[in-house]
Parts: C-alpha cells; structure tokens; sequence
C-alpha cells in the first residue's frame, strides 16, 4: 500500500471520480440503447459524448492531483516526523546521562518511537533505563491496546513497537495475539513474543512464557518456517522454548523439524542427545533436520553412529547429502573410508558434498581425495575429487595472491 | 594522518542508521571528542582524503558498499596507520574474524553499550 495516511480523504476522492466516470457513461449508454432500439430523443449525442468526455478529464485531474499533493505532503510530513524523532533521541540521551530532566506526562508518537529505536539500538543499563521509561510513560499500556484492537496496519504497527520494546511484561500480550484468526497478527504476535521472550531474565517466567507460547504456536499450526524462526528470535530462551516444542503431546512434523533445526543453529550442544532418536524418525524432513543438528553442532553422541551410517544409503538424496556432511564427525579412519566410499554416490550432491566433508578433515581427507582422483573405480568420483582438490588450489592461491 | 595528542581526538564515523549516528555523536562528543558523521562508503573515501581523523568507527553494511572493502582499501591501499573500530549489527564469528583479519583495531557488535565504546575507543587512541 502506497498510503499510510488519509483514508477518508481517499475513499471521498475515489468515490467522486468514480462517480464521475459513471454518471455520464450511463447516461451515454442508456441513450445509445435508447437510439438503437427506435427511440431518437433527449439531449444530441454529440453533446452527451462531450460531457462524457470532459467528466472523465475532470476525474483524471482529481486523482492525478490527489496523488501528487499526497506525495508532496506525506515526503513533508515523513521529514518533520523524522527531524522530531532525531530531536527526542538527542534528548533522551541527554536524560539519560542526567543532564535534562525526564518530561512529565504523556508522550508524543516521535518521543515513544526515538525510545524504540534507542531501546534497539543501545544494551546494558541504558537499554533497562530505556525500557523502565517506556513502562513508566504508559508508552507499552498504549502499544497493548492498539496490538489487539482496531485496523490491521495499526495493529501490526503496534505489534512491531512491542517487539523493538522487548519489555517482558507485555509478552502475554504478544502470546494471546499468536491465537489471532488473521494469519498476519498471529505470525508478527509470535515474533515480536519470541524477541520479547529473549529478554525475559526470570527462569520461572521465561519457561511459563515459552511454554504458553508453544502452545499458541502448535494451536495455530503455524508452519515451519515461522516456528524456526521463532525458536532462533528466542535466544537465550530457546533451551526452554525448543524443550516445550519437543515434549508437546505428539507434535506436528513442522514443529519437530523447526525445534531441531533450532537446536543445530544456536548450536545447544546439551540438546545433542535430544536430536538422536529424531534420527530415525518415519517422516524424511525430521530426519534431515535432525543429520543437520548434529552436524551444525560438530558432535555425534555415539548413540547416533549407526543412524548416520545407514542414512549414508538412504533412498532419498537429500538424506544422504546430510548424512555425508555428518559424516565426518565419526571417528576418522570410519569417516574417511564412508566418505571416500560417497563419492561415487549416484547424486552429484552428494558427491560434492563427500568431497567438501574429506577436505574438512584436512591432510588425511586430503590424501584420501588425492587417491580417490587417482585409484577410485567409479570415473564420477575421480572426477568430483580431482574438482574439490582444484578448487582448493585456488583457494590457496586467492589466499595468498589475494 | 595526524598524531593523536592526547585527551580530545577528531573521529570520523561511518554509519547509515540515524539513531546510531545521534548516539555516536553525543557519546563521542560528551567525552569531548571531535566527531564528523558520514553516511557511506564514497562520503567516507572523500573525509579521509583530508587526512585529518585520529580514528575510524567503521559500520559494515552501508548503502553504497561494504566496510569490509573499505577497510582494506584504507590498510593496504591508502597505508593509513590510524585506529579503525567496526561497530556492526554482524554477531557472526566469520564477519567479526574477518573484519580483524582486515585490519581492525577493535569489533564492536550492535545493540551496544556506551560506556564500553567509549572505553574501547579509549583503548584504540592509546595503542
């Protein structure tokens, strides 16, 4: 949408043009009917087409001046805007080292937006100070009621504030949002509580709020994609939030794979022992996402041995691009014998990826590829080893030439 | 490049984001250094040919280019020896190692504390 402003002004201005599109055009229409039915009469057509016409014009004038007085003012009213939100930053700066003395009352919109965008861009005891005067203005009362009433815009301008806000105290707001039958609130809700949910020190709140906030997430049935990144917006809170997500009674394949997923990102190693039985699990998704956890957190828990090496010739190719890449976190001389062994693999994925797995293991991954360039049986396997050693070639040589 | 003398350094930040150019301005400023603000990659390569500035606080991601190249160009290509601070929103080891790889002096990630930046740039100017 290209407004932000104005809606009335809008919809009277559109309603006039179109009415004076329409009125003359039915005009000329019901006298064209009326002509080619035998009923000559009334006002000469000539006359009719010309008013026609010139309604149209004057339609064309009225919006096109409408557009352009918009831009004109709205570029206007944007920089005033802006000129007062750098003015209040500086001077909440200035009340933040005591040299002004903090305003009473309400504050203005520019006031509560510098607040925001210093609470985003400031840590450490500025940012708490930042977040208790926000609290203190009723700025957060304000930005929780417009979150759950009127015009979606507003609501999701407000859903926004709260979450550069990130003040715990308004995260069950945020959780109730996610409930929300319009999908872009519930989605904006789940973020802006996840971002919140970060900031939540208290242990005991922090898993009531993760767990309420599972809960929404699974109610709604968002889908993957969302809940990844809710778990990865969590933080400090995605131990509590990612345990909730797995101990749910019988959770959605989508919810697994974003819980796992989340694990391998934010690289929570106490969560490695989790991610294993999720190795074997029917859905193909899982499993892959659960080969990416443990090969993202460098670490396979012995248990998980046997899982890797047999997804190394599991049907599906991308299962066996993962459990190469996982690969060369077993023991070495398993890892190099398994990854010399994928490279002739039918996929060229998952060759490539044998390949890049022998050259993190350094000089014996490197000796190994060397010999798979020259004695390996199968012709695609020389070939991808023989690429992967070039291609290191002109990384050394970039490295050092630059 | 001239020699930084002591308590007051004139610095040249490179930063697009105006809450994070006001904040530099009045944490810098407060500490009674010099500070010229500029928004990108080529109003910087124009500052620097003053060769006036003590110090550099360097973001990465700015509108007409990348810090990175800027820093390299001001280590290898210019030789300037002053003090560069990169202060990015960039968390990840592989930015924060490079950026030091380049030539930084320091890496500072966003949000940010001010007294620690001015603590940092302390350090920097003292080196």
């Amino acid at each position: 949408m290209w407004r932000r402003y104005g809606d009335v002004t809008f919809a009277i201005i559109f309603a006039v043009a179109i009415s004076l599109e329409a009125i003359p055009l039915s005009f000329l229409t019901w006298t064209l009917a009326a002509r080619l039915f035998g009923h000559p009469g009334g006002a000469g057509l000539g006359s009719i087409l010309l008013g026609a016409v010139g309604a149209a014009a004057a339609a064309l004038i009225l919006v096109t001046t409408y557009v352009l007085t918009y831009a004109h003012m709205s570029a206007r009213h944007e920089r005033t805007r802006a000129e007062e939100r750098q003015a209040w930053v500086g001077r909440w700066l200035d009340i933040l080292s005591g040299s002004e003395p903090e305003p009473a009352g309400t504050l203005d919109p520019e006031g509560v937006e510098a607040l925001l965008a210093l609470r985003e861009t400031l840590r450490g005891s500025e940012s708490t100070r930042i977040a208790e005067l926000l609290e203190r203005h009723g700025a957060i009362r304000r930005l929780e009621r417009s979150a759950g009433h009127g015009r979606v815009g507003g609501r999701l301008d407000a859903i926004v504030a709260l979450s550069n806000a990130r003040i715990p105290s308004a995260l069950l707001t945020l959780v109730n949002g996610v409930y929300d039958s319009n999908q872009l609130i519930s989605v904006a809700s789940a973020r802006a509580a996840a971002r919140t949910l970060a900031r939540v020190e208290d242990l005991f709140d922090r898993d009531r709020g993760a767990t309420a906030l599972a809960r929404a997430m699974e109610a709604q049935e968002l889908p993957y994609g969302i809940v990844e990144e809710v778990v990865v917006l969590s933080e400090h809170a995605a131990s509590s939030l990612i345990a909730v997500l797995l101990l749910h009674d019988r959770p959605r394949a989508p919810t697994v794979r974003a819980a796992i997923d989340g694990i391998g990102r934010l690289k929570l190693l106490s969560f490695a022992e989790e991610v294993v039985p999720f190795l074997g699990h029917a859905d193909d998704e899982v499993r892959a996402a659960a080969l990416r956890a443990v090969s993202r957190l460098g670490f396979l828990p012995e248990s998980s041995h046997g899982h890797v090496i047999s997804a190394l010739t599991d049907e599906v190719d991308f299962i066996r691009i993962h459990a190469t890449a996982a690969a060369r976190l077993l023991p070495l001389p398993q890892a190099l014998a398994l990854l010399t062994e994928r490279l002739g693999d039918r996929s060229w994925w998952v060759r490539r990826a044998a390949a890049d797995a022998l050259v993190s293991l350094g000089p014996a991954g490197l000796a190994h590829l060397g010999r798979a360039a020259r004695e390996h049986p199968d012709r695609f396997a020389r070939d991808m080893a023989e690429q992967a050693l070039r291609d290191q070639v002109s990384n050394l040589v970039r490295a050092v030439v630059g | 490049m001239r020699a930084w003398k002591g308590d007051m350094a004139t610095i040249l930040a490179i930063e697009d984001d105006w809450t994070v150019r006001t904040v530099l301005e009045h944490t810098l400023t407060s500490a009674g250094h010099a500070v010229d603000v500029v928004r990108g990659v080529s109003d910087a390569r124009r500052s620097l040919a003053d060769g006036k500035y003590d110090m550099v606080l360097l973001d990465l991601n700015l509108p007409d280019g990348n810090g990175l190249d800027l820093l390299r160009d001001i280590r290898r290509d210019q030789g300037a020896t002053f003090p560069v601070l990169v202060l990015s929103g960039m968390r990840q080891e592989e930015a924060v190692v490079r950026g030091l790889e380049l030539g930084a002096d320091d890496y500072v990630t966003k949000p940010f504390s001010p007294p620690e930046l001015l603590a940092r740039v302390g350090r920097c100017l003292g080196r």
